[in-house]
């Protein structure tokens, strides 16, 4: 259990990237009139989250500085 | 011990460590009912803010600009906790450490326990590069590189710091303790922003982080800058444009450094009292310390 939860924690940034970056892109863009044409608004929104993790896991920081 | 004679030689009887001890005593014994109030108070105006966003009584923007006020004002009554200035040293009153260095960190998402074990080891060894936890903030070459610093999460530190004292069993107890408030904090933030995404991040990320440079800017960065390695040498009188009464004081933190007991809200009688002391130790920037404190805004251009 505890092995589970060790490497759950170490890919914190992609959790952070796909459910808290990707809530709020889902958020932002459901606001924006001009993607309300945007077929999968909601997958492509949490995709971009991950991906944002994803980068910030590898890289081992956030910001580009 | 060592520190005992270092301090016997540096300065005349006149102004020894045990005068100086006695001084600031008399202002370590008071109740801390205002850090108290603040603490709670913006905890709970905090809390508020939710039920009041999401059903549109106020708008997001006056709910952040209030957030962001409240997560400015939570580190210090945590603050006073870890020294454990509340208790005093009565068993009985432990609980209310506990409690309003827990209850008031919620804005800031910080877990009380980590952040009092590793201020206890910044105590210990203010600006040691390998052991003090906060030497990234305090040390810092601009405020830009900390704010930096402070985005980029300052988790790493923390478990540097765990690695480091790994034989100090305390030390390794309130880091547990406080890793599980920590995952605690992150569950509720992950469960709260798929159900209020921007709420979440407007009352509640944002703020914290805003709050947490704040605290890093005017708690770590501008009273260790250029300091050295010592007892009276670790932290500085300092001034600056800006109102002591908007950055918490803490061109007053050195007295802090010097005796953690003295209550936030005395520290200006008690420096105006040991004011000799300190010029006789060579406190950095004492000469410049003003005879009266109190009700003084210390504002430098």
């Amino acid at each position: 259990m505890e092995k589970i939860l060790v490497g759950f924690l170490n890919l914190n940034k992609i959790w952070f990237g796909l459910i808290f970056i990707g809530s709020i892109l889902n958020a932002v863009s459901q606001e924006l009139v001009i993607l309300n044409e945007v077929p999968y608004l909601s997958s492509i929104s949490f995709l971009l989250g991950f991906v944002i993790g994803l980068v910030a896991h590898i890289r081992g920081k956030w910001l580009w500085v | 011990m060592v520190m005992g004679i270092e301090i016997r030689d540096a300065a005349s009887e006149e102004f020894s460590f045990e005068k100086e001890k006695a001084v600031a005593k008399k202002y370590a014994q008071r109740f801390q009912w205002e850090m108290i109030l603040i603490g709670v108070g913006q905890a709970c105006i905090w809390l508020s803010l939710w039920p009041l966003v999401i059903y549109e009584i106020i708008p997001l923007w006056a709910g952040f600009i209030i957030a962001s006020i409240c997560a400015c004002m939570a580190y210090l009554p945590s603050h006073e906790a870890q020294h454990g200035n509340y208790s005093r040293g009565n068993p009985k009153k432990r609980w209310l450490d506990s409690f309003v260095g827990n209850f008031t960190l919620v804005t800031l998402i910080y877990p009380y326990e980590i952040l009092r074990v590793t201020h206890m080891k910044h105590h210990a060894y203010t600006n040691h590069d390998d052991k003090d936890p906060d030497f990234l903030t305090s040390n810092a070459k601009s405020v830009v590189e900390l704010i930096l610093v402070s985005l980029n999460g300052a988790s790493t530190e923390y478990e540097k710091a765990k690695e480091i004292y790994s034989n100090d069993a305390a030390f390794q107890k309130g880091f547990e303790k406080g890793t599980k408030v920590a995952l605690a904090y992150r569950a509720i933030l992950m469960l709260l922003v798929f159900l209020f995404p921007l709420q979440t991040l407007f009352l509640w990320w944002l703020p914290a982080k805003i709050g947490t440079v704040y605290t890093q800017i005017f708690f770590s960065y501008y009273p260790h800058i250029g300091t050295e390695i010592g007892r009276y040498k670790d932290t500085r009188f300092w001034q600056h444009w800006m109102p002591r009464y908007l950055n918490h004081s803490m061109q007053l933190h050195f007295v802090h450094h010097l005796h953690p007991n003295i209550g936030h809200y005395d520290e200006p009688k008690a420096i105006e009292e040991l004011k000799p002391f300190l010029i006789a130790r060579g406190v950095p920037g004492a000469e410049e310390i003003p005879e009266k404190i109190t009700y003084n805004p210390l504002i430098k251009i």
